[in-house]
């Protein structure tokens, strides 16, 4: 299905159900060359939005300037996000739970820490992994595969 | 509803972030673990390190990976090699039976640094291009309070050289002082 064909789908769902009148909708371009298939999004604490792609790529969408920023690469169909309130950002990617850090200030991340891999990877092509949400008790819950996991040291 | 026909082959191949050297990408890889990582060294040498198993599988010369049956498609397919494989690490130098585990990896210069523990050692392992040569060039850092040996004996196409410690028949032995910092190049033939 071509993306205009997608995006009139969902506007007249939208208009469909009545969602216009809780939500404004705004069309935004993707970066150019970007496989635009989105499979995580999630808000930082200025404003801008952290949007994982399909082939590994978080990148920041800044709406007060309407601008796009590469923020990490080389990430494994990453399903999941919670920004963090620090500035970095937690990623569900296939294998893992990584954090997404920027030690050096120079907007990019440069460390990608492993932040939970206990529930392993067979490597079978339903085994995709979701999550995480934050729990009330500040531990976090994400699912991989059929089954589902939780922390509770606050990652 | 009838849709259009795809057009043939990758149509994000050209993208920045595809054609950027070095470049780190977790995808799955032939011969090696579900949880690999794909890097490009530099524009003709690429290595495969495998997380599950925390260490080198294999290196290449000539293109990178083309992941577009991956991408594609609902994620069980393979990457694929661009190139020729040159050289296969049979086993981790650090032992085939340690446990290990991974604890992730930075990016300096756009290469990657992996950390992680492996039987008692905590360990980072940098990988950098050898420059105008066929090979790659290991960083490692290994903390221990006891002299460390590292096994590269049954390695077969490459000649490895190192800036510290012992290297004999394949076999590294290093004070724990050399093992704080030390360098391998592996020259591949």
């Amino acid at each position: 299905m071509k993306p205009a064909t997608f995006l009139a789908w969902i506007t007249l769902g939208a208009a469909a159900f009545g969602l216009t009148e809780y939500f404004t909708f705004e069309n935004v371009a993707t970066p150019p060359g970007m496989d635009p298939q989105v499979g995580a999004m999630g808000q930082m604490p200025d404003g801008r939005i952290a949007v994982a792609f399909h082939r590994g790529e978080v990148m920041f969408y800044n709406p007060a300037d309407v601008s796009w920023k590469l923020f990490a690469t080389g990430l494994q169909e990453s399903l999941g996000m919670l920004a963090e309130a620090n500035g970095s950002v937690l990623v569900m990617q296939r294998a893992e739970l990584t954090r997404l850090k920027d030690t050096d200030g120079d907007g990019s991340a440069d460390e990608y820490e492993t932040v939970f891999d206990d529930f392993g990877m067979s490597g079978n092509y339903h085994e995709f992994a979701y999550g995480p949400a934050r729990g009330r008790e500040g531990g976090s819950l994400h699912r991989a595969g059929h089954r589902l996991r939780r922390r509770a040291d606050g990652t | 509803m009838l849709e259009k026909q795809q057009e043939k082959g990758d149509p994000y191949a050209a993208a920045p972030v595809h054609l950027a050297r070095p470049q780190v990408q977790r995808i799955f890889m032939p011969d090696a673990s579900p949880a690999s990582i794909a890097v490009a060294l530099d524009a003709t040498n690429s290595l495969c390190w495998d997380v599950g198993t925390c260490r080198l599988r294999y290196a290449w010369t000539g293109g990178f990976i083309d992941g577009f049956r991956y991408w594609k498609g609902n994620g069980s397919s393979l990457a694929t090699v661009l190139g020729t494989v040159k050289y296969m690490e049979q086993a981790s130098p650090f032992g085939k039976d340690a446990l290990v585990k991974f604890l992730g990896y930075k990016v300096k210069d756009g290469l990657p640094v992996f950390r992680y523990k492996v039987g008692a050692y905590q360990v980072t392992e940098a990988y950098s291009p050898v420059g105008g040569s066929t090979g790659f060039v290991r960083s490692f850092t290994v903390v221990t309070t006891a002299p460390l040996i590292l096994d590269f004996s049954a390695q077969s196409g490459v000649s490895i050289t190192a800036d510290k410690g012992k290297l004999d028949s394949g076999k590294l032995t290093l004070t724990p002082a050399e093992a704080a910092a030390f360098k391998l190049t592996f020259f591949l033939k």
